[in-house]
């Protein structure tokens, strides 16, 4: 299985920080990247849409860069196939009103404390990093992205308007969380449990 | 004619968080009916206000809201009106063509509004070209009372009766009838209402095509079909016009005219979010006197800087708020702590009419809840250029004081002198009369105790002034403080969380042999880290208490020892040549320890500016200019971005983070320099073509 990559934007961490040790012998020292400059961040993720990644996010990401409400909303025009845990030093209760709002609509995984134990964050970071592996809509994504550039291209499903998708599109269809997109997801599920509850015998391996 | 039945699509639940919650005010909730008016494409908005007096009897109350925009299908309403946060709004930003409209409704809530307002309303509403006009029917107060009840949840129960009625094919519009009116509505406040929509279009940049709005009631006669218009601002102490040209690329800002002592206006390369028109009046605290007596204490009026997009009001979103605490700062006006908090500038002060366009500032961009901009640079740089406009002002309030003291000292003056006059003229009315003496008596004695008085009079002045400089002094050092704390907590944080997760890593990790030279960078940090922590809580201790002493010494002899001697080992260090050029002799009453912060800071920034210089050098020179003592520091290291000039004095602004730089440096030399009441710029920098120089300068004691 492709391997989950964490990103980490944080304007004030150094390279050797040891949640970054940590997290590269956890994840793999490749997996782990630290983006200083929250642009440079959002430009990783804009080139990595398909990849397996969680992001922790700082919250003020210093002068003349884009702070953590502006890069959620950012990743979210693009994907919600992305983990973003919020990491900062800020104190929650300064944290205005309406980026809470929008952390929360917009599927924030977790808020903590810069000051959390680093066991806590990895805890966070796993537990992203399971549900990255076992939701439908990245499992699905990931399968569509192991395809060759030529097969996902091709013309894979049409629907009853007649209106015809490659795999490519489907992709956009399921990040963007279309009517198609989620129709997909909850039809494979159905076919899933039906799998489950009709042919045990054949599931097992 | 038929009637039929058309169902709301939302919950209970829906209908107690937008209708309740969302709308507090009713202003508000006709400011949000208007907004949908305009985004319907609407040349012209009435609201009339029928029998919603005191006196009136609440049957026959009505609220009627029509405009002639274009109308909405049966569809509209069944897909549209009657789902909440449709999604129309949302997708697109402007409304149809030739009108393009940004729009300015919020997402859906304006049809609640009409709650907020009364419990019943009829909407009549028609598209250009058709025949029939449809009319629906809404009760609100049955969904008051389902809301109310636990097992009903959705409303979707509730049967709205609506028909199709025969109407002209050329009528267009929606008219929204309200009637069972909640609450009564005085003169005073329609009026109010009337104040706050006169705001939605520029006073300076008419709209076109136009979006005219009138207010009518059938019981107050001033509103009888009375067009609503941003009345000219009068009684402002000051009124600046700003304007740009994209054509010969200059923008026009403010500028105090230090010579002169007032304010002038310079021409500058247009900035980075495009040029802006602005209009700006200023009212000292006797013009908002005058002011509130004209507007009976309304001083709601003066409410800071508005910013408008091709005439239209964008933010702050005109939103009724009457308690100004409450208000929204979007532009970060009041937020400022500390910037010589004394003379600043509140949004109490001024009204702005900021005016931008979609052509010429295309880098403000509406955020999506068209409640702000996007925070970019651009919308970043224009609110720092608010703010500069707005620090002009504040040295014109604090010229303004200058002037008024010495005014006041001038008075009092003279009237020492003028009773003194007097007394002699009395004394000689006396030689030349000598009968005359019992009768003068009484005005010798009386121009004596006056004499006395005024004499008190200035001493206790004096006096005073003293005790006002010196809690001046007290409150400049705890204002700088507010703003430091609350930096401070996210800084001590930040390093916290630093060392914590370094000594966790021990705590679980060590004595592991592979993982020795870890260990050797972490301890090494965490001592970093730890000198890091202690200057902070060094320089939140400075002002503790028992070492803020004053002195008097000598700045020339107290910074050639500094230079010469105490930071010698420092630069040889580092192979910095340093050269100490004082002039002049000036005495400083100050706390020495604050005055050397200031240069041990400028040093310390000097150094990692020259990391890369082969040469490297710092200079300092001194000398008296008119009333200042000023001193010039300067080094060739990398310099400073042009822009930065006032930022690299705000706290936690750095760009040595690489090389240890907690950007505190020079917002402690900034704080002490102000603490001695000085004043320190950047200024053109001295070597050339490399380095940067900061002017200090310290004005004499009077």
């Amino acid at each position: 299985m492709e391997p989950v990559k964490i990103l980490v934007i944080h304007d004030d961490m150094m390279d050797n920080d040891p949640l970054l040790f940590t997290l590269r012998e956890k994840f793999g020292s490749d997996n782990v990247i630290l983006e200083k400059k929250s642009s440079k961040g959002l430009e990783y993720i804009y080139d990595n849409l398909s990849t397996k990644l969680i992001v922790l996010l700082d919250f003020d990401l210093g002068a003349g860069e884009p702070h953590a409400p502006v890069v959620f909303e950012k990743i979210r025009e693009k994907t919600s196939l992305i983990y973003v845990i919020i990491y900062t030093a800020k104190q929650f209760s300064s944290i205005p009103n309406e980026d809470l709002i929008s952390f929360i609509n917009n599927e924030a995984l977790g808020i903590i404390q810069s000051t959390a134990d680093i066991s806590e964050v990895v805890k966070m970071v796993e537990k992203a990093g399971h549900q990255l592996d076992t939701r439908v809509d990245c499992i699905l994504e990931q399968w569509i992205s192991k395809h060759s550039a030529d097969e996902r291209t091709k013309p894979y499903l049409t629907t009853k308007s007649d209106k015809v998708y490659s795999l490519d599109d489907l992709i956009i269809e399921i990040r963007k969380e279309t009517e198609l997109g989620q129709q997909l997801e909850k039809s494979i599920l159905q076919l899933a449990i039906e799998l489950l509850t009709s042919q045990r015998k054949k599931l097992d391996d | 004619m038929s009637k039929q039945e058309l169902k709301w699509r939302f919950d209970v639940n829906t209908f107690r968080l937008i209708g309740r919650e969302l709308i507090t005010d009713r202003i508000t909730a006709i400011y949000e009916l208007v907004k949908n008016c305009y985004d319907a494409n609407a040349t012209k908005v009435t609201v009339e206000f029928h029998n919603v007096s005191l006196n009136s009897e609440n049957q026959k109350s009505k609220i009627i809201i029509s405009d002639n925009g274009h109308g909405m299908s049966y569809e509209d309403i069944r897909d549209k009106w009657m789902v909440v946060g449709t999604a129309s709004k949302r997708s697109n930003l402007y409304s149809p063509s030739p009108f393009n409209r940004r729009y300015v409704g919020e997402k859906g809530i304006g049809r609640f509004a009409v709650d907020k307002l009364g419990g019943h309303v009829v909407i009549e509403t028609k598209e250009p070209n058709t025949n029939q006009k449809l009319v629906v029917n809404i009760n609100w107060d049955k969904y008051e009372t389902l809301s109310k009840s636990p097992q009903l949840k959705l409303f979707t129960d509730v049967e709205n009766t609506y028909s199709f009625v025969e109407a002209p094919l050329e009528e267009k519009g929606t008219t929204l009838i309200i009637s069972s009116i909640q609450e009564n509505w005085t003169d005073l406040n329609i009026a109010r209402l009337e104040r706050e929509l006169e705001k939605i279009v520029s006073p300076f940049h008419p709209l076109n095509p136009p979006f005219n709005i009138f207010i009518h009631s059938n019981e107050y006669e001033v509103f009888n079909h009375k067009p609503i218009e941003a009345e000219s601002i009068k009684y402002s102490t000051l009124e600046f016009q700003l304007n740009y040209s994209k054509d010969e690329s200059w923008q026009e800002v403010l500028k105090w005219d230090k010579e002169n002592d007032k304010i002038a206006i310079e021409k500058t390369e247009i900035k980075y979010f495009g040029g802006i028109s602005l209009r700006l009046f200023y009212f000292n605290q006797s013009a908002k006197n005058k002011f509130n007596k004209i507007y009976k204490n309304k001083d709601y009026r003066i409410d800071g800087i508005k910013i408008y997009r091709d005439g239209l009001i964008t933010t702050p979103f005109a939103e009724f708020e009457s308690s100004q605490n409450k208000k929204r700062d979007i532009l970060g006006i009041d937020k400022r702590l500390w910037s010589g908090f004394l003379d600043k500038v509140g949004t109490r002060e001024i009204i702005g009419i900021l005016d931008i366009s979609k052509e010429k500032n295309p880098l403000i961009i509406d955020s999506t809840n068209r409640q702000d901009f996007v925070d970019n640079e651009a919308y970043r740089e224009l609110k720092d250029f608010i703010i500069s406009q707005l620090s002009v002002l504040e040295e014109y309030k604090k010229n303004e004081r200058k002037v008024l003291k010495t005014k006041v000292d001038q008075e009092l003056k003279k009237a020492n002198l003028e009773v003194k006059e007097f007394s002699a003229a009395i004394k000689t009315l006396e030689k030349t009369n000598p009968k005359l003496k019992q009768t003068l008596k009484p005005l010798k004695e009386q121009a004596k105790v006056i004499d006395i008085s005024i004499k008190k009079g200035i001493e206790q002045q004096k006096r005073e002034r003293k005790e006002y400089v010196r809690k001046e002094n007290i409150y400049i050092s705890l204002m700088s403080l507010q703003d430091y704390a609350i930096h401070v907590s996210h800084a001590v944080r930040t390093s916290l969380g630093k060392v914590k997760r370094m000594a966790e890593f021990f705590k679980e990790r060590f004595p592991d042999p592979k993982l020795e030279d870890i260990f050797k960078d972490y301890a090494h940090l965490i001592y970093n880290e730890m000198v890091n922590l202690n200057k902070i809580v060094d320089f939140m201790l400075s002002y503790a208490g028992s070492n803020i002493d004053m002195e008097d010494f000598n700045i020339k002899n107290h910074l050639e020892d500094l230079f010469n001697k105490s930071y010698t080992p420092v630069f040889e260090a580092e192979n910095i040549k340093a050269l100490i050029e004082i002039e002049d002799n000036f005495i400083l009453h100050a706390n020495k320890k604050f005055f050397e912060d200031i240069f041990e800071n400028l040093i310390s920034n000097s150094i990692k500016a020259l990391r890369n210089e082969s040469i490297k050098k710092i200079k300092c020179s001194g000398f008296i200019e008119d009333d200042h003592f000023v001193l010039y520091y300067s080094d060739n290291g990398e310099g400073i971005k042009s822009g930065d000039e006032e930022k690299i004095f705000e706290m936690y602004y750095t760009t040595t983070a690489d090389l240890g730089g907690a950007g505190i440096g020079l917002y402690i030399v900034k704080t002490r320099v102000e603490s001695l009441r000085g004043s320190i710029s950047v200024v053109k920098n001295e070597f050339k073509p490399k380095g940067a120089t900061f002017k200090i300068s310290f004005p004499f004691k009077k």
